[in-house]
């Protein structure tokens, strides 16, 4: 078999890795089932609201003082994350598998996997780190990290760890 | 929070699972693991097909890819009914994938919850598409209905 002269080198770029920040969140304890549920439907409702562009659902899904951190942008406030998305015309299809859930002392902590589905058919995957508060309003996202498995600086496991933030 | 009560929820998820392991596996007598024997299923706007001509519309020849479903957000109707929008991807023989949507309606029936109607969106997806473009028109307002 012979290789395209093309065929670009990022094919072989190997993954960014978590080790420690993974042993520090999965020390966390489960949580409760009827809490895992919840947040996987607002995890769920996050790609609708994101790829359907119903921005009044997005606002929803966050906390007034709710934090974005993608794209080594630092976004702050439900206004402005919601802003942030509005101006991504372009933006992929999201995807969220592989949601693990635990309880911290004050809330819930969500890891998953984020696939997106760019128009040309191309395939990326991060991780999406979440940390939920609950409200009257049920369990809302009070912190978003989503830091790509392929490319970029290896963000640290500080940046990583938003359950510490 | 509008989800269906726990104990359903898990059974509901596994139902809409099944939908793709019935096509991509051709195992259509397994069908009403997951419809209802009288589901309708269409697109994103107009009539619904019975669940019976899954299996002439998709032996036709032409090539189809495995489907992955994700993202499943579940709207409790009634004690008896649940509104389910999922995303799903298809992954080509050429290693691109593409995005699209499902919306459900699932009841529960004397076998278990299944899937009553299903309308399939391909989402947005631009001209360059291998099957042409699209534009997505499920929304909130049609999940809750």
């Amino acid at each position: 078999m012979t290789s395209s002269p093309a065929a670009p080198s990022t094919l072989r770029t190997e993954q960014h890795r978590h080790p420690g920040a993974f042993s520090a969140f999965t020390a966390f304890p489960e949580a409760a089932t009827a809490d895992v549920l919840d947040v996987r439907q607002v995890l769920a409702l996050f790609g609708h609201a994101v790829d359907n562009g119903a921005w009044d659902e997005l606002r929803g899904l966050l906390a007034p003082d709710a934090e974005l951190h993608a794209d080594d942008d630092t976004v702050t406030g439900r206004e402005a994350i919601t802003e942030w998305f509005t101006v991504r015309s372009d933006a992929p299809s999201h995807h969220t598998v592989n949601t693990v859930v635990r309880a911290t002392d004050d809330g819930i902590v969500a890891w998953s996997r984020l696939v997106t589905i760019a128009g040309d058919g191309t395939v990326a995957s991060a991780d999406a780190i979440d940390r939920f508060v609950r409200t009257d309003d049920g369990w809302l996202i009070a912190h978003r990290g989503v830091h790509p498995r392929h490319g970029g600086e290896h963000p640290g496991d500080g940046v990583v760890r938003a359950w510490s933030a | 929070m509008t989800r269906p009560d726990t104990a359903d929820v898990e059974a509901i998820r596994d139902v809409v699972a099944r939908h793709a392991h019935v096509v991509d596996n051709r195992a259509w007598e397994e069908t009403g693991q997951a419809y209802t024997a009288d589901a309708g299923l269409g697109g994103e706007s107009g009539g619904l097909a019975p669940v019976a001509g899954l299996r002439p519309s998709m032996e036709t020849g032409r090539v189809f890819f495995p489907h992955h479903t994700t993202d499943t957000v579940l709207h409790r109707v009634d004690d008896d009914t649940v509104r389910a929008w999922s995303k799903y991807f298809v992954v080509r023989g050429d290693g691109t994938a593409g995005s699209g949507d499902y919306q459900d309606t699932v009841v529960r029936t004397p076998d278990g919850w299944r899937i009553a109607e299903r309308r399939v969106s391909r989402g947005s997806r631009p001209d360059t598409d291998p099957d042409g473009p699209s534009t997505r028109q499920l929304t909130f307002a049609s999940w809750r209905g």
